[in-house]
């Protein structure tokens, strides 16, 4: 499987596999959102606003997810040496920044009519803007630094500090006190969210994890080809 | 008539629509954005060397001769 993320292997991407992709992320969509806004019932406290949730959870949960492999692959990086390694990592940064930015925006838009108050200063929220700062500073290093060795160095960097930021997000509303809820779902026991709600929220997560999927082997192309013009024999 | 209830949402749907309309927007945006750099660079690409390598491999994979002498290498 580790095969086929080669950079050799990526040029065979091609538009028919990424439109087959765009089509099966289509009809997730489709079943998703009819879920999402038509057969998944209100919350008896929070009401037709609960609805956000299908698109701010599975958001944050890439947004983390993503940076995660960003942090684990800038350790691997600097420790092996891996080639293709800060391409696999650069080529996710443009899906879980986008996915933050939407976590952000759609938790504040659900902040306002559950909290009254768009965005406050807790341990999740700021812990969250953190990441979409650290999302920027990655995207903006590869842009910004002209030298790939020193691009991929300061990026590394960034991406294991950055990674130090995800246990706290994850843990934030059980160390600190915050206005955000607890989570719903965890690895560990059994979710507390009843499966009328839970279906939704699996099809959008699927939906939005095929979308990233789309969208990193569309730009480990882009990295691929962008290389192979500047630099051809590094990837040979 | 078009159900009034499902755009208003129990009064909630200044916000539940934002949300799911901002989510989309932002994520079609992204896909445009990166599927016109995808079709530059792969433009750029084969205006340099012509075709990707994947093809050649693919090509040689798919010939009797190279078969044959696969079959036949102790490799």
């Amino acid at each position: 499987m580790f095969k086929n993320f080669f950079p050799n292997k990526i040029l065979s991407i091609t538009y028919t596999k990424i439109n087959g992709l765009v089509s099966l992320l289509i009809a997730v969509l489709v079943v998703g959102l009819i879920y999402s806004l038509i057969i998944s019932p209100p919350d008896y406290i929070q009401g037709d606003s609960v609805r956000i949730m299908y698109v701010h959870v599975p958001s944050s949960f890439l947004a983390l997810g993503c940076f995660g492999f960003i942090g684990v692959a800038s350790i691997l990086n600097l420790i092996f040496k891996i080639k293709f390694m800060p391409l696999l990592s650069k080529s996710l940064a443009p899906a879980g920044c986008i996915f933050a930015i939407i976590s952000i925006i759609t938790g504040s838009l659900w902040g306002k009519p559950t909290w009254g108050i768009w965005w406050v200063w807790d341990a999740r929220l700021t812990s969250m803007l953190i990441l979409l700062i650290f999302y920027i500073a990655y995207i903006l290093t590869w842009k910004l630094v002209k030298s790939f060795e020193k691009a991929n160095k300061i990026s590394s960097i960034i991406g294991i500090v950055g990674l130090l930021n995800i246990p706290v997000i994850k843990y934030s509303v059980d160390w600190w006190n915050t206005l955000h809820q607890p989570s719903s779902i965890t690895l560990t026991s059994a979710p507390t969210i009843h499966y009328t709600m839970l279906i939704p929220l699996l099809i959008m997560f699927l939906g939005m994890l095929i979308y990233t999927l789309i969208i990193f082997l569309m730009q480990y192309k882009i990295e691929v080809i962008k290389f192979k013009l500047k630099k051809k024999k590094y990837l040979k | 008539m078009m159900d009034l209830d499902f755009f208003i949402l129990g009064g909630y749907g200044q916000f539940v629509w934002p949300a799911f309309i901002f989510s989309f927007v932002s994520c079609a945006f992204l896909f445009l954005k990166v599927k016109r750099e995808l079709q530059k660079q792969e433009q750029k690409y084969l205006i340099k060397y012509g075709e990707f390598e994947t093809e050649n491999i693919e090509t040689v994979e798919k010939t009797q001769i190279s078969k044959k002498v696969l079959s036949g290498s102790s490799i």
